[in-house]
């Protein structure tokens, strides 16, 4: 009959130990769509969720039909402002107004026009071709689109944790300004509520 | 010789003048349907500054965060405690239990509670006080007992 000691033992677990912590890293690729929550800090499953949400909304709402009526059928031109995370996390909010913003130019339903670092990039791009281009292939100034509307917004996060719980609340705010008259045209929201228990 | 100055500083002041005003009329005549009528005041601006703008096309600009791993915080948090005590090392037994000091200050253990358990590792823990249980604070207090007790017996 095998009789295991202590020491044995011991020493079995030990060298357990060690082999897992050898243990070679294993990295498998997964569907972007997959949801796994790993910490349950904000990750690619609530962008997308965002994303899909927020164009879901403002392509269907009413200020884009309104806008092409009162135009003579004409379609609205956006320009991305800027996002505001005042959450708890770092949040790129870029991976989900990237994906609007995409929307945008693929349905051909909303203009859309460089805004920010691209933009000074484009009019730097331009300046230098005023001088080294030649005359038939040289871009004019004062020939770009001006957008109707603004696209801003903010993140904002509650948390609320005791112990080992958590609950950590996200709400995602997208909103379409008229840049002529400040009149808000459409707000979009996503909000998000995980539950985490350690 | 000072009225020649003069006279140049005010005919290069009239020329100013005069391309000033001749500058609109110009632009008004080579407009093209729908240009910006203020186009080359934006123009003048980016000649000035379009090399600095240009300089890093083609290029991936590195603006990335450091995201938080646990394993990877563990290992940081370790080797700072490893550094830590290597310091200590490197100071000498001289400075034992002098207050303030690190070393040799507070309770064996104390301090060790301080983390949020939803929050990370070694997130909250380590920054008051004493940092953790040291082997240098056993060997010494141990030292000690036993001069004592070889004293006292």
């Amino acid at each position: 009959m095998f009789k295991m000691n202590a020491p044995a033992l011991i020493g079995i677990l030990m060298s357990a130990a060690v082999i897992q912590g050898c243990a070679p890293r294993k990295v498998t690729r997964v569907d972007e769509k997959q949801q796994i929550d790993i910490s349950g800090r904000w990750n690619n499953t609530d962008s997308r969720l965002t994303a899909e949400e927020m164009i879901a909304s403002a392509l269907g709402e009413n200020w884009l039909s309104e806008f092409t009526q009162q135009h003579g059928g004409k379609k609205p031109v956006v320009i991305v402002g800027m996002v505001t995370n005042k959450s708890h996390e770092h949040i790129d909010a870029e991976t989900f107004v990237k994906d609007m913003e995409r929307t945008f130019v693929t349905t051909q339903k909303v203009r859309l026009v460089q805004g920010g670092a691209k933009r000074e990039e484009l009019r730097g791009e331009r300046a230098d071709q005023q001088k080294n281009a030649s005359v038939s292939t040289m871009k004019k100034w004062g020939l770009e689109v001006g957008a109707d509307y603004i696209l801003q917004g903010s993140i904002n996060s509650i948390v609320d944790s005791h112990k080992r719980q958590m609950v950590v609340y996200y709400q995602v705010d997208l909103e379409l300004t008229d840049l002529q008259s400040n009149e808000v045209k459409w707000i979009g929201n996503k909000k998000i509520a995980k539950y985490v228990k350690n | 010789m000072r009225y020649c100055i003069r006279y140049h500083h005010f005919e290069a002041a009239i020329v100013a003048c005069l391309l000033t005003m001749a500058r609109p009329a110009m632009a008004q005549q080579q407009l093209l349907p729908d240009q910006n009528p203020r186009y080359q005041e934006s123009m003048a601006l980016y000649l000035i500054h379009e090399d600095s703008l240009t300089a890093r096309e083609g290029e991936t600009v590195q603006k990335t965060y450091k995201a938080y791993q646990f394993m990877e915080a563990k290992r940081e948090w370790r080797e700072q405690k490893r550094q830590a005590r290597l310091e200590r090392r490197a100071r000498g037994w001289d400075t034992w239990g002098y207050p303030g000091y690190t070393y040799g200050y507070g309770y064996p253990g104390y301090n060790i509670g301080y983390g949020y358990p939803a929050y990370g590792f070694g997130h909250y823990r380590h920054h008051y006080g004493r940092s953790s249980f040291d082997w240098h604070d056993l060997a010494a207090v141990t030292t000690l007992a036993m001069g004592a007790y070889w004293l006292f017996r």
